[in-house]
C-alpha cells in the first residue's frame, strides 16, 4: 500500500515538472532559434544590417520579424540557409550588395596614426591595441573587416585591404577545361 | 621467414618509362649563381628566417628556422651572400609566387658546417638515441618522397607509440621516376645503415626495404649489403604501390583505418631517400642541402642529377641538354600526380623527385558528360566511387562529397586515367576539397569572432556603469543610421586615398 502510494506520489511530481517545463517553451526555442540564426550569421559585426551586431541581427530576424536579407557579408549563402532553417523563401535570391567580400582586414598606416584610441573603441571584436597617444596596430587575424573603425579616425590613417591573395589563401579553382593529358604522356 | 603479400583494391599496370634514366649513374650539376630557398617546402608551417639581407653565411649554417611543432629548418647551400629576402617564383599549381631568401654563392668549394655543436664523426654504435634525433632535427630533414613532412616530428610521434613495423619505402611507382632506383643502387649501404638507425631509435620490431619487383639493378645492390634483420621486398610493380597507405596494405596485410595514421596500427613509413639523409646527418653530420633528381620525358640528355636544394630548374634543364620551351612544359613530379612548374626560374626544393619535359597537347581532347560506366570504381585504389564525388564535387555540395569520403582521396589520378569522357576528375576532388576547407576556416573565424564581440558586450555592460567616456566614444558610430554609417565609411576611405595619393 505505502509503495503504490509512493510510487503514485512520485509520477505526480514527474508529471507536474514536465507540465511547468513545457508552458514555458516558447520563449525556450526562441533562445535556440535566435542561437540558431547568429550561428549561421558570418560574426563579421559590421552593422550593415542596422543592428549593432550579429546577435541584435539575430534576435531581430527571430522575435520581430526582421527582414531575413540585410547581411551583405553573409551573401547569398547565409540567405539560403536563414531561409531554409526559417521556411522563408523570400531572401533566398541573388542580390547587388552579395559583391561585398569577406576576404578583408583593415591596417593602420602606423606613421600617421596619433594614437587617439577611437578606433580602438569603435572595434567590436577588439582586434585593435594599443595606448593613448602610442601607435595603435590592427590584429590581422582577429579582425572581420567590418569597417567600423574608419569614421571615427580623425587622421584617416586605417585601409581596407584584400586578405584573398598570396599564395596561402589561394584555392584550386573550378575545372573548366581539360584535355585527357596524362593518357597521352604515358602514351597508349 | 617469408612474408605474404596482399594485394590492395584498385589501381593500374602502368607503362614504367624509367629505363632512359635508370641505367645511368647520377651526375652532380654546377652550382648556379643564385640559389632560391622557399619557407614552406614542407608540410607545416612556415621556416622563419634568422639571417639578415646583405649578410654571409658558410655552406651548411642555419639561415630559417622554426618554431612550431610540426616545422623545419633550412640550410645554405653553399656559402655565399643573403641577397634578398622576399617573393619569388615558386613551384606551386597556383602559378603565384611564395616567400624565399635569395643567397647569391660566393665559395662553392668550402666545407659544409657541421650539424651539431661538437662536430665528431661517430661510429654508429656509439651514439645514443638523443644525439641520433637532434640530429635528424638539426639537419632539417623532411619525407624526401614527396609529401614534406619533417621526419623529427614522424619519429617523435613513432616513439611515443609502439612501431610494430618499420617499412622503407623504395616502391618508386610512378611513371618516369627513378631517382630513388638510382640511389639504391649507387648509396644502398648508407640506405641500410639510415634504415637500422631508424630501427633503433623507433625500436621497431620488424624492418622492410620494399622496392618494385622490377628494380632488379637496386634489388641485386641492397641484397649484397649485410641487412641483418632487415627484410628486402620486391612487389608488384602496380599504381600506386608506393603511395603509404597503399604500401602498408601489401606489406602488412592491414588497412589504415578512415581517420587514423599509419602509427596508430603500428607502422611507420620513411622513404629510401629519407633513410640516406638521416644516415648523412647521423654518422657524416651533414645538414639536408641537396638530392637527387630524375630529369625525364623529351629533353636531349635525360638521367638523374644531384642537385643543390634551391638551385633554379631552369639551371638544371640546361644541363640536361635541349627541349623546345614552346612546344614543351615542364612538370615536378610524374605524370600522374605531377605539378605544371609555371616559371622555371622556380627553385628545386627538398620535396622535388622529378622535373618531367612533356609536349604540350595542341588540341586536348575535351571534357564530355559521364556517362556512368563506372570505369572509375575498379581502379580507385582507396575504395571511393569517384563518379558519384563527381557529381558532389561539381554542384560543390559539400555535405554528400564528405558523406562520400572525399577526404580520403589520395589524388593519385587513376580516376582521371581511364575516364573515357576526359573527365579530370581529381581537379574536381581538389577544387571541393578546397572548398571545404575555406568553408571550415570561415566557419572557425566566425566563431573566434563571436566569442570577441560577445566578451566585449559584456565587459561593456560593466564597464559602462562605471565609465562614463566608453559610453560616448562608442555613441560615435552606434548612433548613425544605416546609410549615413556607409556614406561615412565611403567618404572616410576617399580622403585616406586622397591624402595618400598625395604623399
Amino acid at each position: 500500500m505505502l509503495e503504490a502510494i509512493f510510487v503514485l506520489l512520485v509520477m505526480i511530481a514527474v508529471s507536474a515538472w514536465m507540465l511547468l517545463h513545457h508552458l514555458e517553451p516558447e520563449r525556450d526555442s526562441k533562445r535556440r532559434i535566435i542561437h540558431r540564426v547568429d550561428e549561421i550569421l558570418p560574426q563579421t559585426q559590421c552593422q550593415q544590417c542596422g543592428y549593432n551586431g550579429c546577435l541584435p541581427y539575430a534576435s531581430a530576424i527571430v522575435e520581430r520579424g526582421a527582414p531575413i536579407d540585410r547581411c551583405p557579408p553573409g551573401g547569398l549563402g547565409v540567405r539560403r540557409s536563414l531561409a531554409e532553417l526559417l521556411g522563408r523563401g523570400d531572401g533566398a535570391q541573388r542580390r547587388a550588395a552579395d559583391a561585398q567580400s569577406l576576404n578583408q582586414v583593415v591596417v593602420i598606416d602606423e606613421p600617421v596614426c596619433i594614437g587617439c584610441t577611437k578606433c580602438i573603441q569603435a572595434c567590436p571584436v577588439d582586434a585593435i591595441v594599443g595606448a593613448a597617444k602610442q601607435m595603435h596596430t590592427v590584429l590581422s587575424a582577429q579582425c572581420t573587416g567590418c569597417e567600423l573603425c574608419i569614421p571615427p579616425c580623425p587622421v584617416d590613417c586605417i585601409e581596407v585591404i584584400d586578405t584573398k591573395i598570396g599564395i596561402d589563401a589561394w584555392r584550386w579553382p573550378r575545372p573548366m577545361y581539360h584535355g585527357h593529358e596524362r593518357r597521352s604522356v604515358i602514351g597508349e | 621467414m617469408s612474408r605474404i603479400l596482399t594485394s590492395f583494391a584498385g589501381g593500374l599496370k602502368l607503362e614504367p618509362h624509367k629505363d632512359s634514366t635508370r641505367h645511368i649513374p647520377s651526375r652532380s650539376v654546377e652550382p648556379p649563381n643564385v640559389l632560391y630557398l622557399p619557407l614552406q617546402q614542407h608540410i607545416g608551417s612556415a621556416s622563419v628566417p634568422c639571417v639578415a639581407v646583405g649578410q654571409r653565411v658558410v655552406r651548411g649554417e642555419v639561415v630559417a628556422d622554426s618554431p612550431a611543432y610540426v616545422g623545419m629548418r633550412l640550410h645554405a647551400p653553399t656559402a655565399g651572400v643573403i641577397s634578398s629576402i622576399g617573393d619569388f617564383p615558386v613551384i606551386h599549381p597556383s602559378g603565384l609566387h611564395g616567400s624565399c631568401i635569395e643567397i647569391r654563392p660566393d665559395d662553392v668549394s668550402q666545407e659544409a658546417l657541421s650539424v651539431s655543436n661538437d662536430s665528431k664523426k661517430y661510429e654508429l654504435e656509439n651514439l645514443d638515441l638523443r644525439t641520433i634525433f637532434e640530429r635528424i632535427q638539426g639537419a632539417g630533414i623532411v619525407g624526401l618522397g614527396g609529401a614534406g613532412f619533417p621526419t623529427h616530428v614522424k619519429i617523435n610521434e613513432g616513439s611515443a607509440q609502439r612501431v610494430e613495423t618499420l617499412i622503407i619505402n623504395g616502391v618508386e611507382c610512378e611513371p618516369y621516376i627513378t631517382c630513388d632506383d638510382r640511389l639504391m643502387q649507387e648509396q644502398a649501404e648508407e640506405i641500410v645503415a639510415g634504415a637500422k638507425l631508424l630501427s633503433r631509435i623507433l625500436s621497431a620490431a620488424h624492418c622492410i626495404i620494399a622496392v618494385e619487383d622490377d628494380m632488379q639493378d637496386a634489388f641485386e645492390a641492397l641484397n649484397r649489403v649485410p641487412l641483418e634483420s632487415i627484410e628486402l621486398l620486391a612487389i608488384p610493380a602496380i599504381y600506386p604501390a608506393g603511395s603509404e597507405k597503399q604500401l602498408i596494405t601489401v606489406l602488412t596485410g592491414m588497412e589504415v583505418p578512415d581517420g587514423l595514421l599509419p602509427i596508430n596500427i603500428g607502422v611507420a613509413t620513411v622513404n629510401v631517400a629519407t633513410a640516406w639523409a638521416i644516415y648523412r646527418a647521423v654518422v657524416e653530420d651533414e645538414p639536408l642541402t641537396r638530392r637527387i633528381v630524375t630529369v625525364a620525358g623529351e629533353i636531349s640528355n635525360p638521367g638523374n642529377v644531384n642537385v643543390l636544394i634551391g638551385t633554379p630548374v631552369q639551371h638544371v634543364l640546361d644541363q640536361c641538354g635541349q627541349f623546345d620551351a614552346g612546344t614543351h612544359r615542364v612538370f615536378s613530379g610524374g605524370p600522374m600526380m605531377g605539378v605544371e612548374i609555371h616559371d622555371t626560374k622556380s627553385p628545386i626544393t627538398k620535396t622535388t623527385n622529378c622535373l618531367l619535359v612533356t609536349a604540350r597537347q595542341e588540341h586536348p581532347e575535351a571534357q564530355s558528360a559521364c556517362i556512368r560506366c563506372g570505369e572509375c570504381l575498379p581502379v580507385c585504389p582507396v575504395k571511393l566511387q569517384p563518379q558519384q564525388l563527381y557529381d558532389a564535387a561539381r554542384v560543390a555540395d559539400v555535405d554528400a562529397a564528405q558523406d562520400l569520403h572525399l577526404f580520403d582521396c589520395i589524388e593519385c589520378g587513376c580516376c582521371s586515367y581511364v575516364c573515357p569522357s576526359a573527365i579530370p576528375l581529381v581537379h574536381y576532388f581538389r577544387y571541393a576539397k578546397s572548398s571545404i576547407e575555406a568553408l571550415d576556416a570561415d566557419r572557425t573565424s566566425a566563431d573566434y569572432a563571436r566569442g570577441r564581440y560577445d566578451r566585449r558586450e559584456q565587459r561593456l555592460e560593466v564597464g559602462n556603469v562605471t565609465d562614463g567616456h566608453q559610453e560616448i566614444a562608442l555613441a560615435d558610430v552606434s548612433e548613425l543610421e544605416v546609410g549615413e554609417l556607409q556614406d561615412h565609411v565611403r567618404d572616410a576611405i576617399a580622403r585616406a586615398a586622397k591624402r595618400r595619393s598625395k604623399s
